[in-house]
């Protein structure tokens, strides 16, 4: 038997995504709340180009990057390192901007600086997640 | 936010806790608190915290004693509703 102690549990209603309310700090501090959809098969986050403004950044002074989609097709993005509290935790994480992902359509949260920096469980047969800082051992 | 019909017919199927019979019951009533975290007991709600507060809405509910408290961040459903509709 393995168990792993955890600091929260959280339900989450739909059956086809696990959407997460997370904050978005800008330069001056102030946030930025937007809805995201926790993806544990993206290697990094991901934000449309629309937000950039509302968060402030300025998408292409960003490191230009191109990530490989499932049918290996390529996106063009910019990455940035943002501050984002999610779940209670302040996390500092690298996050991709691109044209590519459609108007209004939801960022994701990825694997690095988010999935390395808090541990989580799903158990989508009743729709909860269970969440703690990686540190925790 | 409002839970579907989906989700209490799934509710049905998957013999929920406690915490998600309270939840679909009082779904109506949740939409006043939209933007919050409700940290949620076999009694009904024991906690209640901002956006970004997910811990605190826990530690409420610990401290009224629920010893595995269910978080629930309320949405607003009219914004979900336009989110799909993109």
């Amino acid at each position: 038997m393995i168990s792993l102690d955890f600091d929260a549990r959280l339900a989450y209603p739909d059956d086809t995504e696990i959407i997460l309310p997370i904050a978005v700090e800008r330069q001056d501090g102030s946030l930025v709340s937007l809805e995201v959809s926790l993806d544990t098969g993206a290697s990094m986050s991901m934000f449309g180009r629309g937000l950039a403004d509302e968060i402030g950044v300025n998408v292409d002074e960003g490191e230009r990057r191109t990530v490989r989609q499932l049918d290996a097709s390529p996106v063009h993005a910019f990455v940035h390192t943002l501050t984002v509290h999610v779940l209670g935790y302040r996390l500092r994480a690298p996050v991709l901007f691109s044209d590519e992902v459609p108007e209004g359509a939801r960022g994701l949260l990825g694997l690095i600086g988010v999935l390395d920096q808090i541990d989580v469980a799903i158990v989508h047969r009743e729709r909860t997640l269970y969440v703690r800082a990686s540190n925790q051992g | 936010m409002v839970l579907s019909k989906d989700s209490e017919r799934r509710a049905t199927a998957w013999q929920p806790p406690a915490a998600w019979v309270w939840l679909n019951a009082h779904r109506d009533e949740l939409d006043v608190h939209v933007g919050k975290w409700l940290a949620i007991g076999p009694d009904g709600v024991a906690g209640i915290a901002g956006p970004g507060a997910l811990p605190e809405a826990t530690a409420q509910a610990r401290a009224a004693g629920v010893i595995e408290p269910l978080v629930y961040f309320v949405q607003d459903p009219e914004v979900r509703k336009s989110l799909r509709a993109r």
